[in-house]
């Protein structure tokens, strides 16, 4: 039986991403190569231009600040000009500069690399530890997203798989995923909600399961509410702190900021078991005029810590109580509360939910790989069909169009089930209007301008008349992949335009092929340095083994019995094998290693009328 | 167009003619015998026909038929012949898609009726189901329809059909599952909703004339202790729980009974309808059974729904509930059977009833004690009666009897160690007990 091919699901993290896969009907995390499930999100370019993703990359960050680039989740499908973007530079180390279309680049290692490039980066890694894994190419995968992203980012996301070469079968929800991974195997009837508080979003989601259907009642979330935060609180605390003391700004200096968000980050996860956590950084700055270097030492209790983010906690219960509202479901009717994310592990926030829900959260899954696993559940579901499984997911955020006067008309709310399709009927607002311009738009903000275009068209042709005698449907229609499409018809000409909305993820066609392209032909270099590689290391085992044998049949009384040209036909396969080992050629390594182990085996082989050896 | 055939003033006999909507016998000021013809008419009839039935004559017929469209109450009707929706259908089934012909058929009769049911029939619901059924019947048909069901199939057109048959479905359960738009739409179709008001008991209004035994909404079942089923979702706004129609008049009544039987005969005839429909009356027959204590009537009605969808997991655990009751309640039965056997005198008979007792019902350490005791004194099996007779004791280990028994069954089979327990326990149990004692006593004395 020709074996189907490996579905993996990936959770692309904001600090670190894990790839499962079901194997024999078991969701099952895959390992990294260093033995690990998470893969650090970080990627690098180290300072012989190479490029580093995961743990490696992560190791180096402290020495190598602006060429190592992480939470590229909080960049991705973003405009340059928006506010979030904005707020976020201030804090990263790295240089980021602006694109073509109000994008982002990323400036590394002398290039501008598009933020969906990075993402591509780190899905290459996850993809070739699955291959690993597997021992055969790996093509489609399931990735989860924040419930809270936006198309763009969605796209972006989907963009990144392909760049990666991953056919991307479906772009699922973190949360919903995470309610995946804990009902497979259970037999859960009811409510469940899940918040998941990661590394850089925070997103609640309220289930109905039963029987094996997952339906997404409402979700709802913050892109910009995570373990960053917490940790940047920190920072801030002790850049503060060390101003008041020294009258230094850390945060100008780009190496110790880097050392201080990885002692935060070590300080908070280290409080999330004990009272008190020592912050040692030596040597962290020198003073302007010169003199000695420096340290910054200083404790921090789990107080201190909830102290700082107080509100960060409040934050999270306020945007939970929200959601809940919109699923009309009180805290008390809910069968389960599934606390998830590396950040569910901080008793402050266990502790909120606690007195949120008046229950204690669900501790029976692990709250950093679920939402992988989830994933490749549902990538098996899709693809296999053989389970009872299935997940009815909905619009993160409401879609209309702009009218008159610069707001915003909703035709489909958010936390509608998709597949679906909504008309409204629209009205020219002017004398004789002959086009209508339709501006596709999603968000919840009342002002048009406050939310995200997805796309725009025109109808033109319209019939003269009197305003609002003309009448127009615009219909919006969602299928089960997520893809938008909208269309408007002139009621009385039957005159139709439509789009397929695509959201555009920063990055148009053209690039995207041309970065694939290049991220072939990156891959094949790389696969022929590795194969240069390994040709080289053979050659040089081998050309050991010739010089040792050699050696020994010069030691021996008459040659060890070896024929008379052995030994001068090895010699002539060592020169030559030294001239070719520089060479970039994988043949001509091969021919050599070949000569070489004939030349081996000859010396190696006694001799017609010799002894052994 | 010959000239007997036609009717100055009506047309050719093989017209028809229609009853004038609406119209008001007594503001027309009929005849008797305008009266009886009129009812001949009904609401369309072809002309020879009525004149065929009519006992008045053919020639006096005529008169009544022309006074009566004098005075306005008959027309002259075409009846246009149904159109044949048969070759589309076919066209569509004969495309190429990875989809078998009868879940074809199946997607486009129920793309093709999705307009002329309402939110009720297209989830295969009778009119007024509760919001906890409408969220089972959604689930279970999104099971069925949602495209991602067949994710990575070549569906062709089919992927648009079952999209629509999807959205409808959800709106059919976003309407009726939030209490709100659910009472908006039960007010603007109102057959449903007095078909609603019909079929839950409202305590303050008189019984409806004739309460339909499938509609009465079941009690919550209660013997499934150890998986409940799913809670009917509480709105979080105290809401009615019926819509809030004054109780039906009833002429009304009368009339929404006749509808509903229409809708019920036209949901029959759907093959995706009927199957859903069929399961959940099962499924609530059974349940209705489960809770009058009937466990033989909700095993077998259980046991259908398990053949029918051998996917539905409520149907699973009821049904394992519903056995082991049914089961239970059998072994019952059988061990008075028994009892009344062996005080007739028949051993044979009554050892195999208390065997098929203690085998249905495996808890009953009566049974397997008196099956085993039975059988001891029959010579019966060795191997058999051990278990039987062990099986009494691990039900029951408090009973020396039982104790008592296996000890002489195992002292039989000869396995004196085991024996020696099991008199040991009887007289732990009741320093007493002669039988064990002496027992033990010979057992002491092995040599």
């Amino acid at each position: 039986m020709a074996e189907a091919e490996p579905l993996i699901g990936i959770d692309l993290g904001t600090t670190n991403s894990i790839v499962a896969t079901v194997q024999d009907g078991q969701p099952i995390v895959i390992k990294n190569r260093t033995g690990l499930a998470l893969t650090p999100s970080v990627v690098a370019v180290s300072k012989n231009a190479k490029r580093l993703v995961g743990s490696i990359a992560k190791r180096q960050a402290i020495t190598n600040p602006q060429e190592t680039v992480y939470a590229v989740k909080r960049l991705i499908g973003r405009k340059f000009s928006s506010h979030e973007v904005q707020n976020a530079l201030r804090s990263l180390p790295y240089e980021v500069v602006a694109g073509q279309h109000d994008d982002l680049r990323v400036r590394m290692g002398g290039r501008d690399l598009s933020v969906p490039e990075l993402s591509a980066m780190i899905l290459q890694e996850l993809k070739a530890d699955a291959e690993a894994h597997f021992g055969r190419p790996v093509s489609k995968a399931v990735i989860t997203v924040p419930a809270y992203f936006n198309d763009a980012q969605r796209q972006a996301t989907k963009d990144a798989g392909r760049i990666a070469g991953l056919e991307v079968l479906r772009i699922i929800n973190e949360p919903t995923a995470a309610a995946l991974a804990y009902g497979f195997g259970r037999t859960v009837n009811g409510r469940v909600a899940v918040l998941d508080l990661g590394g850089g979003t925070f997103d609640v989601s309220v289930l109905e399961i039963n029987q094996g259907v997952f339906d997404v009642v409402a979700t709802g979330g913050d892109t910009y509410l995570g373990g960053e935060d917490w940790d940047n609180r920190i920072i801030e605390w002790l850049v503060f702190g060390f101003a008041k003391e020294h009258g230094i700004d850390l945060r100008k200096d780009r190496m110790a900021l880097q050392r201080l968000k990885d002692a935060a980050e070590k300080a908070k996860v280290e409080l999330s078991s004990v009272r008190e956590a020592q912050l040692n950084l030596p040597f962290i700055s020198t003073p302007p005029g010169g003199g000695a270097a420096l340290h910054l030492q200083s404790t921090l209790t789990r107080d201190k810590l909830d102290d700082l983010t107080n509100d960060l906690a409040e934050r999270v219960v306020g945007i939970t109580t929200e959601v809940l509202g919109e699923a009309s479901v009180r805290p008390s009717e809910l069968k389960e509360v599934i606390l998830v994310g590396g950040m569910s592990r901080m008793p402050k926030i266990v502790e909120a939910v606690r007195g949120y829900f008046r229950r204690e959260p669900c501790k029976g899954v692990h709250p950093e790989e679920v939402v992988a696993l989830g994933a490749a559940i549902q990538a098996h579901a899709l693809v296999e069909q053989e389970s009872e499984l299935l997940l009815l997911d909905v619009t993160p955020q409401s879609l209309g169009v702009a009218i008159a006067g610069g707001s915003v008309k909703r035709i489909i709310p958010k936390n509608t089930t998709v597949p679906t399709s909504a008309t409204e009927v629209f009205a020219t607002s002017k004398d004789f209007q002959h086009t209508v311009k339709i501006m596709v738009l999603q968000g919840e903000h009342e002002l048009a301008h406050q939310n995200e275009l997805l796309g725009e068209f025109v109808l033109t042709g319209l019939r003269e008349a009197p305003r609002g005698k003309v009448e127009i449907d615009v219909t919006f229609d969602i299928n089960a992949e997520g893809i938008v499409s909208v269309s408007a018809k002139d009621r009385d000409t039957g005159l139709r335009q439509s789009i397929t909305v695509t959201a555009s993820s920063g990055l148009t066609e053209e690039e995207l092929q041309r970065i694939m392209e290049e991220q072939r032909e990156y891959l094949m270099a790389a696969r022929i340095s590795d194969e240069l590689k390994t040709k080289r290391m053979e050659l040089d085992s081998l050309a050991r083994d010739v010089v040792d044998a050699l050696t020994r049949a010069r030691l021996l009384p008459g040659g060890g019995g070896l024929g008379p040209d052995a030994v001068p036909r090895a010699e002539q396969a060592l020169e030559h094998a030294r001239r070719v080992r520089e060479n970039e050629d994988v043949g001509s390594l091969a021919r050599a290693c070949e000569l070489l182990s004939g030349s081996l085996t000859q010396l190696r082989k006694p001799g017609p009328g010799g002894m052994g050896r | 167009m010959s000239a007997p055939n036609t009717i100055v003033g009506l047309g050719a006999r093989t017209d028809h003619i229609a009853t004038v909507p609406n119209v008001d016998p007594a503001r027309l000021q009929l005849t008797a015998e305008e009266g009886t013809v009129l009812s001949l008419v009904g609401r369309v009839e072809r002309i020879e026909q009525v004149l065929a039935r009519s006992s008045l004559g053919e020639a006096r017929t005529i008169a009544v038929l022309l006074a009566l469209r004098a005075k306005g109450a008959i027309v002259p009707a075409r009846v246009v012949p149904r159109a044949q929706p048969a070759p589309s259908v076919d066209a569509a089934l004969l495309e190429e898609v990875d989809l078998e012909p009868e879940r074809k058929k199946e997607i486009i009769e129920l793309e093709r009726a999705l307009d002329s049911l309402d939110h009720f029939a297209v989830l295969g619901l009778k009119p007024g189901a509760s919001p906890a059924d409408v969220k089972t019947a959604y689930y279970n048909a999104s099971r069925r329809f949602h495209p991602d069901r067949y994710f990575g199939k070549n569906l062709g057109s089919f992927r648009a059909r079952m999209e629509r048959i999807f959205r409808r479905l959800t709106d059919a359960h976003n309407v009726l599952t939030q209490p709100d738009k659910r009472e908006a739409y039960l007010r603007a179709n109102p057959a449903l909703g007095l078909a609603a008001a019909a079929a839950t008991p409202a305590p303050a209004a008189p019984p409806p004339p004739e309460p339909p035994p499938p509609l009465t909404p079941v009690p919550p079942p209660v013997h499934v202790a150890y998986t409940p089923p799913a809670p009917p979702p509480r709105p979080a706004a105290p809401p009615p729980r019926a819509p809030p129609t004054p109780a039906p008049p009833p002429v009304n009544d009368a009339e929404s009974e006749a509808r509903r039987a229409e809708r019920q005969a036209r949901l029959a005839r759907h093959p995706y309808m009927a199957r859903t429909g069929k399961l959940s009356e099962l499924l609530a027959r059974g349940k209705a059974a489960v809770a009058k204590g009937d466990w033989e009537r909700a095993y077998q009605d259980f046991h259908q729904v398990q053949m029918l969808d051998p996917k539905n997991r409520e149907a699973a655990t009821l049904l394992v509930e519903a056995r082991r009751r049914h089961d239970a309640q059998r072994a019952a039965v059988e061990l008075a059977r028994g009892k009344t056997l062996e005080q007739g005198g028949d051993a044979n008979g009554a050892y195999a009833v208390y065997r098929l007792a203690s085998s249905l019902d495996e808890q009953s350490a009566e049974a397997a004690f008196r099956a085993a005791r039975l059988g001891y004194q029959l010579g019966q099996e060795a191997t058999e009666v051990k278990s039987l007779a062990q099986r009494a004791v691990d039900q029951q280990p408090e009973r020396v009897e039982h104790h008592v028994l296996l000890g002489k069954v195992l002292m039989d089979a000869g396995s004196k160690k085991l024996a020696k327990r099991a008199f040991e326990e009887a007289t732990k149990l009741d320093p007493d007990n002669a039988e064990a004692k002496a027992a033990l006593k010979k057992l002491r004395w092995t040599f």
